[in-house]
């Protein structure tokens, strides 16, 4: 093509549109994010198969519902054992069942949360360990930091990818299986304890939410190789759940009730559930021996301490994950 | 009228290194080029300017719009097409597109209009729906080139546009530059290329060291030589040599019935035309060298090494 047929050919036309609020960026973070993930079958099933967890929670309101009518006979006694040993609540032998239907469901859900922490494991894994680690690979920051995005604006798009992820690995199974169990059921109790039960998921959710994405984000800022990225993010998960569980072993319950006994994340985001949920209080304010129900509650630990745990252990990532950004945004067009 | 572009006494420090020297330039609305060597603070200007990097003192203005206030509004209504890749893996070239147009704040309607809209101007046929990564050096030129253009600013920065592209992509790359420039919109084009630069740019900044050593019209730059001139005659070549030796001319160059000369002084010509008198010789023309951008360039730098 010679200069003056490249010229003649090209007639740039300008655009009479106007821009939105440069605020209001994320969104479109989030939709390619969340796009991008979905474009891989793992991400799919992982999604598809975290939805088992709302048949497990309502066949088990189902359950409950069917011994409170059947109590007394003889179809009891294999419903109780059942439940006692899913929920690990000694319920033989209760015959006014209706009163514990409430936090029999707080049961249910926390053994259900300690099931879909596993599944976070891999959802958070597989979404967030690329979100910052392939940007920076594919040298895309320019792409971000030449538009009116800021490191804020950025990093709380890729935040967002992993929150949409995890909510439909916890929070968004619990809701429906709340709302599935007072249809077929007809829920805990009163509309209140309803409505009580999912803001308490909805904030445990959220928890979970925050805190594992926001430590994903850092380790994704901190390198280029998203395989790295998934090992350390297993690396964290996985070796402080052993170490408890040596300790534990090891050292007696008082000891492990404080610092050393917030060791694992996901022993504290159990404890914290534990709390959000109000079943410690639920259950020492029923009739039932504390001896029946101890295996339930599992070792205590202070919830303050792994609160703040928890607490430090977010924030520190967040200030990484922020000092990379800003850092990356700075030298965006000379990557 | 509003410059594009304004520093007044503009820094940029990194710890001991002096990446900008107080650097201090009015650019009115145009293509201009950005040219200098490795390491001499073309691309610490840009980043600064695009509002990335904060300016250590000094102050510059971007579309009459402070840097260090109105990051936000700059960034609305510039675009950036950096030297290296920075493509999203996956991604088709009008989801790449489009995603720049979203992230520039263009509603979802628009900013799908819009990518096409900037993908056929820069020529980008059926391929616009294969994955990015799979384009050519040309195509993923033209790429970055859509994706600043989507949301239409007012200036764009072009970090080496036509680095890796075949002869023909670099023609159509710069025939757009060109038409970009009569479409209104300023442009800023970093570049090592030379020809490139005095084929679209009306203007040449050349930087060294952190520092701006010439600014201006790049018609100014090619004025004519004043002393030096290309002399084309017929005759005895020793003669017409030797006379103008004796006039004080100074032969530089001397091909079949073609001499380099430069006189002694400005409008000197007349001994030119006394030394072909006097031997014999017929003049066929007598016109003054234009001094290029290279050796503009090559001269600014010296005159920055010996300083």
């Amino acid at each position: 093509m010679t200069t003056a047929s490249a010229d003649q050919a090209h007639h740039y036309q300008r655009w009479q549109g106007t821009l939105g609020k440069s605020h209001w960026t994320w969104p479109a973070i989030v939709s390619n994010g969340i796009t991008s993930a979905f474009k891989h079958a793992i991400t799919r099933v992982l999604i598809l198969t975290s939805g088992t967890t709302v048949l497990a929670a309502v066949g088990l309101f189902y359950a409950i519902s069917l011994l409170e009518s059947v109590v007394g006979t003889e179809q009891a006694k294999g419903l109780y054992d059942v439940l006692g040993t899913l929920l690990k609540i000694d319920i033989s032998g209760i015959t006014r069942l209706a009163e514990f239907r409430d936090v029999l469901w707080r049961s249910t859900f926390l053994m259900i949360t300690k099931i879909q922490m596993g599944w976070v494991l891999f959802v958070v894994a597989r979404i967030g360990a690329g979100l910052i680690a392939k940007d920076l690979k594919a040298r895309a920051l320019p792409i971000y930091f030449s538009k009116p995005v800021t490191p804020a604006t950025y990093l709380f798009g890729k935040w967002a990818v992993v929150a949409f992820f995890v909510a439909f690995a916890i929070p968004i199974p619990n809701l429906i299986s709340v709302v599935l169990g007072t249809v077929l059921t007809g829920g805990p109790g009163t509309t209140v304890q309803i409505l009580g039960l999912a803001l308490d998921l909805v904030v445990s959710g959220l928890m979970v939410c925050v805190v594992s994405g926001a430590i994903i984000l850092a380790l994704s800022s901190a390198t280029s190789e998203q395989r790295y990225v998934m090992v350390a993010w297993m690396a964290i998960c996985f070796l402080p759940i052993i170490a408890q569980t040596i300790i534990d072993k090891s050292l007696p319950a008082d000891v492990t009730s404080g610092w050393l006994g917030c060791i694992s994340l996901r022993d504290d985001i159990i404890v914290l559930t534990d709390r959000l949920l109000h079943i410690r209080q639920a259950l020492a304010a029923t009739s039932l021996p504390a001896e029946r129900f101890t295996q339930a509650l599992g070792r205590y630990v202070d919830p303050g301490k792994a609160a703040t745990v928890l607490c430090t252990v977010t924030a520190a990532a967040i200030c990484f994950s922020w000092r990379r950004v800003v850092r990356f945004s700075r030298m965006a067009s000379t990557v | 009228m509003t410059h594009m572009l304004e520093c007044e006494r503009l820094t940029k420090h990194y710890g001991r290194i002096v990446a900008l020297k107080g650097i201090s330039l009015a650019l009115p609305p145009g293509v201009v080029g950005l040219l200098g060597p490795n390491g001499a603070g073309k691309s610490t200007l840009i980043s600064v300017l695009l509002g990335q990097t904060p300016a250590t003192g000094g102050a510059a203005k971007v579309l009459g719009l402070d840097i260090r206030r109105r990051q936000r509004a700059i960034r609305r209504r510039i675009g950036f097409v950096p030297e290296n890749d920075c493509l999203i893996p996956g991604m088709s070239g009008t989801g790449y597109v489009y995603f720049a147009g979203r992230l520039a704040g263009m509603s979802h309607p628009d900013a799908m209009q819009r990518t096409h809209e900037v993908l056929d101007y820069v020529g980008m046929e059926e391929a616009r729906y294969r994955p990015a990564e799979q384009f050519s050096a040309g195509m993923k030129q033209r790429l970055k080139l859509a994706q600043a253009l989507v949301h239409d600013p007012d200036l764009l920065f072009l970090d080496e546009p036509t680095n890796g592209m075949d002869p023909q992509g670099r023609q159509l790359m710069l025939s757009l530059i060109s038409d970009l420039g009569r479409a209104g919109i300023s442009v800023l084009l970093s570049s090592h290329l030379l020809p490139d630069v005095e084929r679209v740019c009306e203007r040449v900044v050349i930087m060294g060291g952190g520092e701006v050593l010439t600014e201006g019209r790049l018609e100014d730059m090619n004025k004519p030589h004043p002393t030096l001139y290309r002399v084309d005659f017929t005759g005895d070549a020793a003669a017409f040599r030797r006379r103008l030796i004796d006039g004080g001319v100074r032969v530089l160059e001397q091909t079949n019935g073609c001499l380099q000369i430069a006189l002694p002084e400005a409008n000197a010509q007349r001994t030119v035309l006394q030394a072909a008198r006097d031997s014999g010789a017929k003049l066929i023309g007598l016109q003054p060298e234009h001094s290029s951008l290279e050796e503009t360039f090559m001269a600014a730098l010296q005159r920055q090494q010996r300083a």
